[in-house]
């Protein structure tokens, strides 16, 4: 990252290999669409080229870094375009967000990694789980949320800390301070 | 954040990126001053990190690598701490580099001599203006890719075409393609760059067409 910083393009050209895949698939899993997954994928890494002093080696690894920007990205286009759509949320959109996970899941199986997380988003229970599959993958607000599944947004908010908090413990997190 | 679910309630949301913009910021003031909230979002944080490798894995495209490396070897490289790149790019940011304006400039500037500095390997490519519409079309080592820039998306039902054209043989068709919201795309030429005397785009129907049935919007001659 030191030479990314320096402005080296060769040294920024290995670090898109090495996360490019991981970068890509996630937008594809969260806008469904090849070529807008791309377009997110090529700003995002556009944006990290122009802002790798950002990068904080305390604050996570390189790959987190690259999905977090990734992933804020592909949540701004989905609210830009519901935006300029006027869309409301409807449970139809939910219910294409939902199905992908089931596409899913024979891939997924490949990975070890992969699959401990899915065994543990799976182990949620399915009010919890849904709530982290449509802000996560589905890009949606909580108050987006709450609107399509008619729960005050206090409740979504409480089950999205209550799934991320099971997680954490599934995923071998230490307890801290949370209940 | 100390809304009736309590102090720490949006550290979730936060994370997840359901907080809308405003929410988000309001958010991230509030932590500066709220132990609570900071300690709850460091625990939290870790999940976000590992959340992402449950999907499918898929590759990129070649095209895909070629294009950003296009644009970020098209920016200055400098030898010492990047604050000369970070405040050229405080200027010239990836949105305002896109407006069409800049687009056409940056279409017209780029040059066979940045191409090469740019690092291409093997031969240094052949780079063609287009004369009808704005493109460019890069030939290497035989292979062939077309660079398009500030192309409208293709009416609904419709979709882009590009055609090779040897000689005087009537141009066969090659690849369907749309274009990014900001009107690239980057094609990589099919089969090689061997005989073929034009490129063309043309705007057909969604599936494609056999021949031509609109007039190209893009023409580079080889």
């Amino acid at each position: 990252m030191a030479l990314v910083y320096d402005g080296d393009a060769r040294a920024f050209e290995v670090i898109f290999d090495r996360h490019a895949s991981a970068a890509f698939s996630l937008a594809y899993r969260m806008c469904g669409r090849r070529a807008l997954a791309e377009e997110i994928v090529q700003e995002a890494f556009v944006s990290l080229w122009r802002s790798a002093a950002r990068y904080d080696r305390a604050r996570g690894s390189v790959r987190s870094w690259v999905l977090r920007v990734v992933h804020n990205r592909a949540v701004d286009t989905f609210r830009r375009e519901l935006s300029s759509a006027r869309h409301d949320v409807s449970d139809d959109w939910i219910a294409d967000v939902l199905p992908a996970r089931e596409r899913t899941e024979d891939e997924v199986e490949r990975r070890s990694d992969a699959r401990l997380v899915r065994r543990a988003l799976d182990g949620l229970p399915p009010d919890q789980r849904q709530v982290v599959e449509l802000a996560y993958f589905g890009g949606f607000s909580h108050a987006q949320i709450a609107d399509a599944l008619g729960l005050p947004a206090g409740t979504v908010k409480g089950r999205m800390r209550l799934a991320l908090s099971k997680l954490r413990i599934a995923l071998g997190e230490p307890a801290g301070v949370l209940p | 954040m100390t809304g009736p679910e309590g102090c720490g309630s949006d550290a979730a949301p936060f994370l997840l990126g359901a907080l809308e913009p405003a929410e988000a910021r309001a958010f991230a003031r509030h932590m500066r001053s709220c132990a609570v909230c900071r300690d709850e979002v460091a625990a939290l944080a870790p999940v976000l990190d590992v959340l992402p490798s449950c999907v499918p894995r898929y590759e990129v495209t070649p095209a895909l690598r070629r294009g950003l490396m296009h644009v970020v070897r098209s920016e200055p490289k400098v030898s010492s701490a990047g604050n000369t790149r970070l405040a050229r790019t405080s200027r010239l940011s990836w949105p305002a580099l896109l407006r069409p304006a800049a687009v056409a400039g940056l279409a017209l500037a780029v040059t066979l001599a940045v191409v090469i500095a740019a690092g291409w390997h093997g031969s240094p490519p052949r780079v063609i203006q287009a004369s009808a519409g704005d493109a460019q079309l890069q030939i290497a080592g035989g292979r062939g890719e077309l660079i398009v820039d500030h192309l409208p998306p293709a009416p609904p039902d419709r979709v882009y075409e590009l055609w090779l054209q040897r000689g005087t043989r009537a141009p066969a068709p090659s690849t369907l393609f749309e274009v990014t919201s900001r009107g690239t795309a980057v094609l990589g030429v099919a089969g090689g760059m061997t005989g073929i005397t034009r490129v063309l785009v043309t705007v057909e129907p969604a599936g494609g067409s056999r021949v031509p049935t609109t007039r190209a919007v893009i023409v580079a001659r080889v």
